[in-house]
């Protein structure tokens, strides 16, 4: 394959250690993300003409930051920006943009950078709870206190009645990830836990534990996307988007039985096509993990196995560290940290890897790396396939 | 805040909100046979606002269902079941089940429409075992 000249590269990646970050706004951390992001790359602010963040970002006083705001407080003037928002997967969805405004030129150097501090201010807020509001299709859903976890709780419940899934299943992603969060020596937890550990841990919204949602932290991150031309003159090994694709549904429950097999299953058909790869070419996975629920049948619709088999590929193993596929090295948002939108700390991970930069988890001889990111209620996903620059 | 939130009503689903006041649940019927729940005006399946309305006979099965302990609304009381109802119609119903804990509802179960909640000033459709 031709590389060089406008072929977008990932030459920046930067996550702060913040897990918990009290009294820091925001805009700190972007600040301080984005520094060290282009000292990653060897770039100066002053050739950055590219910039996104998601809006609806948690701030201080339980406020949301916007593009706008975060512009603003950071004093630039990009000439292509972004602040597509459809949830967890939006910074994914910010890279894919980048990629393709790099190559035809309507930017040089973006910075994609995202920065949020739900547990310094926790929102309790029902908005939050139901994810929209009780307008248009949402007039009947919102009446009925749907909670986030019990939405993804519908769909493990289906699943279990529909393959013969069963809690054990899904508990044991949770314990992979704490596995991998051993590694990690900023991630929130990193303690082995058990099967036993998490199915005793109480149920939140049943058939779903504790131990099966994400951990709340502070922080943020920021990735830096150029021409392979310019990556030549940076200071970190470029990482190549060998693949990418996005898919869109619907954010209402009403419809959920038409997402049993999830965007995922398109936007990774689209990811594969682009790269000339298959499931089986992958190394290492960062699947959006803000539940265990998330990542069980969204393996199967990437590809990893048949539709309804995941817990036969979990049972054996895979997913554990030295697994057929390692999943979310890092420790994911079960372990290590989760700001709302975590779609750009799985990007970050999966950059870590192809640059063998993951010290204490990372993939030998790590050749494909996929990410990839869930909005809503399995209503976007975003898949990403990384490689080394060759 | 209290309760749970309230509908925001619209002219299309205006006649809909009337119907479960009297008990009856209205499934939107396009001009293409379709049938939808909840009903919306704007769907491009039909490619313009046609069709009718079916009254639905009420009745279906859980297609899934999650008994909520932690919620961060102020109604229903925890713990309180979400519940996604395949009607005999086809259509999936998202709502609440009114049931007890002992009843353990389960995947399949036969639902059907129960006295529907008061809130605001409408009345929201609500299922039970049947």
């Amino acid at each position: 394959m031709v590389t060089g000249g406008r072929e977008p590269v990932i030459v920046g990646a930067y996550e702060s250690p913040l897990r918990s970050a009290p009294g820091v706004h925001p805009f700190e951390i972007h600040r301080d993300v984005i520094r060290h992001a282009l000292e990653d790359a060897g770039l100066a602010w002053q050739e950055v003409d590219g910039f996104a963040t998601a809006a609806g970002d948690f701030a201080e006083g339980g406020a949301f930051t916007d593009l706008l705001d975060v512009v603003d407080a950071l004093g630039i003037e990009p000439t292509y920006f972004d602040s597509t928002d459809i949830g967890g997967a939006s910074y994914l969805a910010h890279a894919v943009h980048a990629a393709e405004a790099i190559r035809s030129g309507s930017a040089e150097v973006v910075v994609i950078s995202y920065a949020a501090v739900p547990r310094w201010w926790p929102i309790p807020s029902p908005f939050w709870d139901g994810l929209s509001y009780p307008s248009g299709s949402g007039q009947w859903e919102l009446p009925y206190s749907p909670t986030l976890i019990g939405s993804f709780a519908l769909m493990a419940q289906r699943h279990m009645a529909e393959f013969g899934t069963t809690p054990e299943h899904f508990a044991q992603i949770a314990v992979a990830c704490r596995r991998h969060a051993a590694g990690n020596a900023h991630a929130r937890f990193r303690e082995p836990i058990t099967v036993d550990d998490v199915l005793s841990s109480p149920v939140i919204a049943s058939p779903l534990h504790r131990l099966e949602c994400c951990v709340v932290t502070d922080g943020g991150g920021a990735v830096v996307m150029t021409t392979a031309e310019r990556a030549r003159d940076c200071r970190s090994a470029p990482v190549r988007i060998l693949g990418s694709g996005m898919a869109l549904s619907s954010l209402r429950l009403h419809d959920l039985d038409a997402r049993l097999v999830t965007p995922a299953a398109r936007s990774a058909r689209r990811a594969y096509a682009a790269a000339g790869l298959t499931a089986a070419d992958v190394d290492v996975a960062q699947v959006y993990d803000a539940f265990t629920a998330t990542v069980l049948p969204t393996i199967e619709d990437l590809g990893f196995c048949e539709k309804g088999e995941a817990g036969d590929l979990i049972d054996s193993g895979a997913l554990l560290p030295g697994g057929s596929l390692p999943l979310n090295t890092d420790g994911g948002g079960l372990s290590s940290n989760h700001g709302g939108r975590r779609g750009m700390y799985a990007l970050i991970e999966g950059v870590r890897q192809i640059r063998g930069e993951s010290p204490g988890r990372q993939v030998a001889d790590c050749e494909v790396s996929l990410v990839h990111g869930i909005g809503g209620i399995f209503s976007a996903g975003v898949t990403m396939l990384l490689g080394p620059q060759r | 805040m209290g309760g749970r939130a309230t509908p925001v009503v619209e002219l299309t689903s205006e006649p809909v909100w009337e119907a479960v006041r009297r008990g009856v649940l209205l499934l939107q019927r396009c001009t293409t046979g379709e049938l939808h729940w909840p009903p919306s005006g704007t769907r491009l399946c039909c490619g313009h606002r046609g069709g009718d309305y079916l009254e639905s006979r009420g009745v279906g099965t859980i297609w899934s269902l999650s008994v909520v302990h932690r919620s961060s609304h102020a109604e229903p009381a925890t713990p309180y079941c979400m519940v996604l109802v395949e009607l005999s119609e086809g259509p999936l119903v998202f709502a609440n089940l009114a049931c007890e804990a002992e009843e353990q509802p389960q995947v399949g179960d036969a639902v059907e429409l129960t006295a529907p909640v008061a809130v605001g000033d409408k009345w929201l459709p609500m299922f039970r075992i049947s």
